[in-house]
């Protein structure tokens, strides 16, 4: 296996922090750890960086035990949050500054080198430009350009798209998958986006109060969620009795039919263009309703409808830690 | 924690090192080197006549290129260093400071000073010194030119010139206030001056210590404590320094100063509306001294230091540069500090100075209390 | 990766852990040597007499006086550090929120009139206050008595009014302004927006400015020696002491009376340190040169009136000095003189010029050093680097004769010995402003992304790497406004180095000292005029290094 955690644990005060996690990671995968904040996520990262020791636990990369590696010597780079780029240092210099450290490169090698990832994440021409000068998406690339520069076995991304605006985001996250597929780099990926950690991800993992509560492909945790908690995090969920058990309905899979003698009534509209949502209520019970392009948007609040659904596989409530 | 502590211990060491190899770059072994004959052949050229010395020395300057580091307390001295290093080619550096300052730094550092030559300023500071065992004795062949009462009998130093006492009036604020001036020390106990006295500390200021000493060596024990008890209910506080009075009189913020009557004092006369007095009944004074550290590197050269100082052509030049009475008595007393009565020049014993200095500061602290530090 | 390469790699870390090691010890043993050393040995002078053990020195304390000054000495610091910080948050506060030119005057002024010989600024008082002062007796005709409490807190007030400002000045800047906006958006009116939000922000940097005047004018003991008249407190008490009786003993046990009245200002310092560590606000409305609050109403009376107070008592002071250096005032009108320069002693310039040095070599090497400090203490977190740092800040909070007697003390034998060289005093003057810029470093160190030492670590730099190439240039202008601030006190300093002086190793402010002590008070003008010309020149010097060297760095 080519990355491994072994029974890792990071606890801080207050119960926060990572409580166990075993992990493994193929190479040239992309890996999400998805889950609110405080679920330990950032934590795993950050062992995984070297910038904190666990508790107790084993990292293994490609068999060699990295657990008491420092940061400086593991061949591991992240692309940090507020991307924590060099301000005093221009784009350039920026992303010279592993090839010169990490590498031990010299200066006139190094910034050919320094070019050549500039050119990879579309920045030629801004070499010289000050962090201050450019924008937030320039900056998101330059972190990137920089933390690759190193040539890394793993990034790590800790948030790297939420201080974007909501088309920028989409965009990058679009040329960092494809930049993963091309470069065939294995990248882990913290993030509270479900959108984001479905959209991209290979593999993903569901955390909640320091442990992973799920881990599998975008389709395994969206379809066959293990937990009523993973089923409302990742994606939305109306929770239905079927069968003397709880079944989680995905909006998407109810279907509704204009009918003044139905059961249920429209209780609220909210228009998103390619689909719309409803809330529909039979008295007892409120479900949720996603309906696709022009035909589903047809429905206006007051109006009585005819409801359908079918459930994902059951999710046994035994292994439920939200309710 | 433990690497770390010897890590810190070794760039202790280290360090000392480096710092303790960085300050012995003195000329001092060529000086310690001079032989003694030419240090007699120094004392002896110094003692010939004037016309002649000036030759002799000008030929043989054995100390040259010597640095003497002097501590000086004589305001304005330093004028006259130059015309020394000209004639003996013995440079002179100097620091001022007030004896009792000098006084303290010497006991920290147990008298284990870099200066050679301590130049003017309060004897008691120099009986103490010399009690404390870090002065050298020495007695100048100019010595014998001298006033016995003006130096040591064990040559821990030697008088380089007296300061008497006075006192500084403002005549405008007298003149406001409608008040006369003082002829003696007993006025100044008088009521109407209250409020417009300003001293210094006798605990820290040499000449004020003089003053209070020598009143009560001349009055007596009881009538001397008796007039300075006057005095005090006249005096708002002490200042901490014998710079201070003079200004502060000259400024009008008190009318009446008493001090240490030296040629800056008289020199006030022509700046400000004040007049300098010389007490009618008697004058209090203090020798300047000289006299050499024990611990000094530069010996020899400090003794023809001192020899030149003490010497008629060094005593008129350190009258040049500073008005006082000077030591010698083949010397005439400046124009300078107007006319001083050298009979009513109090007839004391200095070396009581040192002996008594605790106990009257002692007693000074309880009659002053909340008025004075000490 | 090659192997090679990882050598050389693995080589370099090591000596960078190695490099990093020593310079942190190299940190502590200047501690240890520095500072503590020195005030054991002159504190064991406290416990000592004849070589044995006593507490007689103390005992001796035990007197109603000793209450008594120890009562009048925290009366007086109280007093003159609460007004101090009252007018400097008013001074501070214009310069925050007045624009344009108005803005640049008020700053540009406070870095000018920090800039305070000693002494001197007592003379202009009496001089125009005291009992026939050219205001209160010629002008008005009162015969007041300048001498005594309230003499000590007016000039304490003057002298540290322009450095306490500056430094909240910089709280003031750093405040997130998006939150006055905030604050005026929802309808709050000036003064409420002032105390509700305004206040509470600055409310760290408030105290802990508090503080440090607090320990600054307790161990000052120039001011009340000149104008504290027959009042006396704790610091003078120890000066005279010295001087007077050489009784190093006692005075040491006096000065260690004032020990923990600083402790504890120390505490609270800190206190107010970790309250900042929360809001430290990087966010600043993009509003350019405007200012997010703009004075009106009752504050911009109460602001301005402030700060035109301030501003004419420093064109009285700074006119007074200087026209007491060309000119005899005391006699109330102007007679035009050049006679005291030619009175200047005559070592004049070499002490200038030692002066010069040492201030530059202290100010530059003490920036460097507190910087460090704060590096190894709030930075890497070092275990017991705390006490480190509160030692380091011991020397600002005792009196400055104490600790230069502390240095002829552990200096004068082996086996360091190094009294008369200029070894000492430039030492005396590194470790006694060292806490200046660590204090400053401390602020700068909480708005300092910590995700950015991660970064270059991620991308395999070493400590030194880091240390060098991220830490220090981004503290560039905490090292500048530390060498500043540092100069100008080294070059004005006169407590702890009267002790440390020697013949051909004098400093300039020394010299005034002495000049003051001699009563030459015309002489003592020119020197403070001497030095405050040299200070600005090389403070403005500095100060456009710093703005060409970050223009170049875009």
């Amino acid at each position: 296996m080519f990355l491994k955690l072994k029974g890792l644990k990071k606890l801080y005060e207050e119960e926060k922090g990572l409580k166990y996690l075993d992990l493994e990671i193929e190479k040239g995968s992309f890996v999400t750890l998805l889950g609110p904040s405080g679920c330990g996520k950032t934590t795993t990262l950050n062992l995984l960086g070297g910038f904190i020791r666990p508790d107790s636990g084993k990292i293994y990369l490609e068999g060699d035990d990295i657990t008491d590696l420092p940061p400086e010597r593991r061949p591991v780079s992240t692309v940090f949050q507020s991307y924590a780029l060099f301000p005093h240092l221009n784009v350039l210099e920026n992303v010279c500054y592993g090839l010169r450290y990490f590498r031990g490169m010299k200066k006139k090698d190094a910034i050919p080198a320094a070019r050549e990832q500039l050119k990879i994440v579309g920045l030629e021409g801004y070499e010289k430009a000050a962090i201050s000068e450019i924008s937030g998406g320039q900056q998101q690339r330059v972190a990137l350009a920089r933390a690759m520069a190193t040539g890394p076995k793993i990034l790590l991304l800790d948030e790297p798209l939420s201080n974007l605006d909501a088309g920028l985001r989409v965009q990058l996250r679009e040329e960092l998958k494809e930049l993963q597929k091309k470069l065939g780099i294995t990248m882990i990926f913290v993030t509270h986006d479900q959108e984001e950690a479905l959209s991209l991800s290979d593999r993903i993992v569901v955390m909640e109060k320091g442990i992973a509560v799920q881990v599998g492909t975008p389709r395994e945790v969206y379809y066959q969620p293990e937990s009523s908690y993973v089923a409302s995090f990742v994606g939305k969920a109306n929770y239905v009795e079927c069968h003397g058990r709880q079944a989680v309905v995905r909006p998407e899979d109810v279907w509704m039919k204009a009918d003044p003698a139905g059961p249920f009534e429209v209780k609220s509209v909210s228009f998103m263009g390619s689909h719309t949502l409803y809330e529909i209520s039979d008295g007892t019970r409120t479900m949720k309703a996603d309906l696709a392009g022009r035909e589903g948007s047809s429905f206006r609040t007051g109006d009585r409808v005819q409801a359908g659904f079918q459930t994902l596989s059951d999710v046994s409530s035994s292994r439920d830690r939200n309710e | 924690m433990k690497k770390r502590m010897i890590a810190a211990a070794m760039a202790v060491t280290v360090l000392a090192a480096s710092l303790t190899g960085c300050q012995s770059s003195k000329p001092a072994e060529t000086t310690a080197a001079a032989t003694t004959a030419a240090a007699t052949t120094a004392a002896e050229t110094t003692k010939a006549p004037e016309t002649t010395a000036a030759e002799t020395t000008a030929a043989v300057k054995p100390y040259e290129g010597t640095t003497l580091n002097v501590m000086l307390a004589y305001g304005g001295a330093d004028a006259a260093f130059d015309g020394f290093t000209e004639k003996t080619g013995i440079k002179v550096e100097y620091v001022e400071i007030s004896t009792g300052k000098a006084l303290a730094q010497l006991q920290a550092e147990n008298g284990n000073t870099t200066a050679d030559v301590w130049f003017g300023g309060g004897v008691d500071s120099y009986i103490s010194a010399a009690k404390l065992g870090y002065l050298e004795q020495y007695v100048s062949p100019e010595a014998d030119a001298i006033n016995p009462a003006y130096r040591d009998s064990e040559g821990y130093w030697t008088g380089l010139a007296l300061v008497p006492a006075g006192f500084l009036v403002n005549n405008d604020v007298l003149k406001e206030k409608n008040l006369e001036a003082p002829k003696t020390w007993e006025d100044l106990t008088d009521p109407k001056y209250k409020g417009e006295i300003i001293m210094a500390s006798p605990a820290i200021s040499g000449t004020q210590y003089a003053i209070l000493n020598g009143t009560i060596q001349a009055l007596g024990e009881e009538k001397g404590w008796e007039v300075w008890k006057g005095i005090n209910d006249n005096v708002d506080f002490y200042a901490q320094g014998g710079g201070e009075p003079g200004p502060k009189c000259a400024a009008g913020e008190f009318g009446i100063a008493v001090l240490a009557m030296t040629g800056g004092t008289f020199a006030m006369e022509k700046e400000y509306p004040v007049t300098a007095i010389y007490p009618e009944d008697m004058i209090p004074w203090t020798p300047a001294p000289i006299g050499i550290f024990k611990s000094s590197q530069n010996k020899d050269a400090a003794k023809v230091f001192v020899d030149y100082f003490l010497s008629k052509e060094g005593q008129e030049a350190l009258r040049e540069a500073d008005a006082r009475v000077m030591a010698r008595g083949d010397v005439a007393v400046p124009e300078a500090i107007g006319n001083v009565d050298t009979d009513k020049l109090i007839n004391q014993d200095v070396t009581l100075f040192g002996s008594q200095r605790e106990d009257l500061l002692a007693k000074w602290a309880e009659l002053v209390g909340d008025k004075d530090s000490k | 990766m090659n192997r090679h390469t990882e050598n050389r790699r693995n080589l370099r870390y090591a000596r960078a852990e190695f490099a990093d090691r020593l310079i942190l010890a190299l940190v502590l043993a200047g501690i240890a040597l520095f500072i503590l050393y020195p005030i054991v040995s002159v504190v064991a002078t406290s416990f000592f007499k004849d070589g044995r053990f006593t507490l007689e020195y103390y005992r001796e304390l035990a007197t109603p006086k000793s209450l008594k000054l120890i009562k009048n000495s925290l009366w007086v610091s109280t007093l003159s550090s609460v007004f101090t910080t009252a007018a400097a948050f008013f001074i501070a506060l214009a310069a925050f929120a007045e624009s344009g030119k108005r803005r640049s005057f008020i700053r540009n002024g406070l870095l000018l009139t920090m800039i305070s010989p000693p002494f001197v600024s007592a003379l202009a008082y009496i001089l125009l206050f005291g009992r026939r002062g050219i205001i209160t007796h010629q002008i008005l005709g009162l015969s007041v008595n300048p001498y005594g409490w309230h003499g000590i807190v007016i000039l304490q007030v003057i002298g540290s009014v322009s450095f306490a400002a500056l430094m909240l000045l910089n709280s003031f800047d750093n405040l997130d302004q998006r939150l006055i906006l905030a604050s005026r958006d929802l309808g709050a009116t000036p003064a409420q927006t002032l105390f509700g939000v305004i206040l509470p922000l600055v409310r760290p940097g408030l105290l802990s400015v508090l503080f440090m005047l607090f320990t600054m004018n307790l161990a000052d003991f120039g001011t009340p020696i000149v104008i504290g008249g027959n009042y006396k407190v704790l610091a003078t008490e120890a000066y005279t002491q010295v001087i007077s009786t050489a009784n190093l003993g006692r005075a040491s046990a006096i000065s260690v009376l004032m020990v923990p009245a600083a402790a504890l200002a120390f505490y609270f310092y800190y206190r107010a340190m970790k309250m900042n560590e929360g809001n430290s606000g990087t966010g600043r409305a993009a509003m350019g040169d405007v200012s997010a609050y703009p004075l009106t109403g009752g504050v911009a009376v109460v602001t301005r009136a402030v700060t035109g107070l301030f501003f004419l008592v420093m064109a009285l002071k700074y006119g007074n000095i200087f026209l007491s250096a060309f000119s005899n005032t005391a006699k109330g009108c102007l007679d035009f003189t050049l006679d005291y320069f030619g009175d200047l002693p005559r070592s004049q310039w070499s002490s200038f010029r030692h002066s010069l040095v040492y201030s530059a070599i202290a100010a530059a090497v003490a920036s460097l050093l507190g910087i460090l400090l704060s590096y190894y203490t709030h930075r890497r977190k070092i275990r017991g680097m705390r006490g480190a740092e509160f030692l380091a800040s011991l020397p600002h909070i005792i009196p400055g004769t104490f600790y230069g007697l502390g240095y002829v003390a552990a200096f004068s034998h082996p086996p360091i010995y190094i009294r008369g060289t200029s070894v000492i005093i430039i030492a005396n003057l590194i470790f006694r402003q060292l806490s200046l810029t660590c204090k400053s470093a401390n602020a700068a160190f909480t708005g300092l992304n910590r995700k950015l030492e991660d970064a270059a670590r991620d991308l395999g730099a070493s400590r030194m790497d880091i240390l060098g190439g991220i830490i220090l240039p981004l503290l560039r202008q905490i090292f500048v406004t530390g060498f500043i601030s540092i100069f100008t006190s080294c070059m004005t300093s006169v407590g702890a180095i009267i002790f440390l002086i020697s013949p051909g190793k004098n400093v300039a402010s020394a010299e005034l000292f002495q000049s003051i002590e001699n009563g030459r008070y015309g002489v003592a003008s020119v020197q403070a005029v001497f030095i405050i010309l040299v200070t600005v020149s090389i403070n403005l010097v500095s100060m456009n290094l710093l703005k060409r060297s970050k223009r170049g760095g875009k």
